[in-house]
């Protein structure tokens, strides 16, 4: 069968520094890639999807490394949270790509890849060896996207792109 | 130069620019491409002449030290031994935190708005020496260029050892404004 193209869906990116980006309505898609940056340095961005505020309904899970010899590992697990993290750190810039499971009857799985900037040149950041999350919802599509931060605002030029494929 | 398949059905992504070498050599030379707030370039070495070094990004013939490489290497063992490499405070970004003679492949993420730091997410796999040997698993991976003033609008890949990329080894760009 043919997998087809990955269609552009929309985006969004920020002009002015504020807690959150607009509101980015998607034609569903089985699959989703949403590729992303944050500019901040004193925030964690995170994507709710559908304008569903319920705790209980988001995980994340990531696996961090120290930046020491050996690195050291730790399990970082999110419930409780209103949207998913697409990085559990707050300390710098980064980007990533998010690849998401979209199909109306079964619960949104993420796979994660993030890096975050060190602060400074010579200055290294925590590793984000691993993540992922889900959004447990069965009963819908993907259909809006928003990237909120988790307690101050994002930084100019933090965004995203929504990419989408029905397999 | 043909761009991979998977990155051309990103729709909304432009093709920029890209290239590969004919023969060894030390550098790709510079490849210029237009101003976009994010870009994806996929990667491909074949392997190196000379011993064993790591391919890198350079940016704007910005030589300066204004980057940094981070990365966890994990040995070939049960349970495989953590290594945290960082190269902080240098000339070029690494596309890799192990130095080998044998070929690589992988894809960057790269922001790349004017007024803040550039990250790079990249995620790259060794390839072993033959089928049944195994190389260092490149776990996670990244890095960054300092520069707070332009956009990225030229990209040349070398090595960072001062060895050569053998023949094929090559990158595409491409790019999206939000």
């Amino acid at each position: 069968m043919p997998i087809g193209a990955l269609e552009f869906l929309g985006s969004t990116k920020l002009t002015v520094a504020t807690p959150q980006t607009d509101l980015v309505t998607v034609a569903p898609r089985d699959l989703l890639a949403i590729i992303w940056q944050q500019t901040s340095s004193t925030n964690q961005p995170t994507l709710r999807f559908n304008g569903d505020t319920t705790a209980a309904n988001y995980q994340s899970s990531w696996v961090n490394g120290t930046a020491a010899a050996p690195p050291v590992l730790s399990n970082i697990f999110t419930t409780a949270a209103s949207a998913i993290r697409l990085s559990n750190l707050t300390v710098q810039e980064m980007a990533g790509l998010a690849i998401i499971s979209n199909g109306a009857a079964s619960a949104k799985t993420i796979k994660l890849l993030c890096f975050t900037l060190g602060s400074a040149v010579g200055t290294q950041s925590v590793h984000e060896l691993g993540g992922g999350g889900a959004w447990f919802n069965t009963t819908d599509q993907i259909t809006d996207i928003r990237m909120m931060g988790t307690g101050a605002n994002l930084g100019v030029g933090s965004g995203f792109a929504v990419f989408g494929i029905n397999l | 130069m043909t761009a991979p398949s998977f990155f051309t059905r990103f729709g909304a992504l432009d093709y920029l620019g890209g290239g590969k070498v004919a023969s060894a050599l030390s550098t790709t030379g510079i490849i210029t491409v237009e101003p976009r707030d994010l870009l994806v370039v996929p990667f491909s070495i074949t392997g190196y002449g000379g011993g064993g070094d790591i391919a890198s990004l350079r940016f704007n013939n910005d030589s300066g030290n204004n980057y940094q490489s981070s990365y966890i290497s994990g040995t070939a063992a049960a349970p495989p031994v953590l290594s945290n490499v960082f190269t902080g405070t240098t000339s070029l970004l690494r596309l890799a935190g192990v130095s080998l003679t044998t070929g690589r492949e992988g894809v960057v993420i790269l922001s790349n708005q004017t007024a803040t730091n550039k990250v790079a997410k990249i995620a790259v796999f060794d390839i072993g020496a033959a089928a049944g040997t195994q190389s260092v698993h490149e776990i996670a991976g990244g890095g960054g260029w300092f520069n707070t003033t332009a956009q990225i609008t030229s990209i040349e890949m070398l090595t960072a050892g001062g060895q050569t990329l053998t023949a094929g080894t090559g990158f595409s760009v491409f790019g999206f404004n939000f």
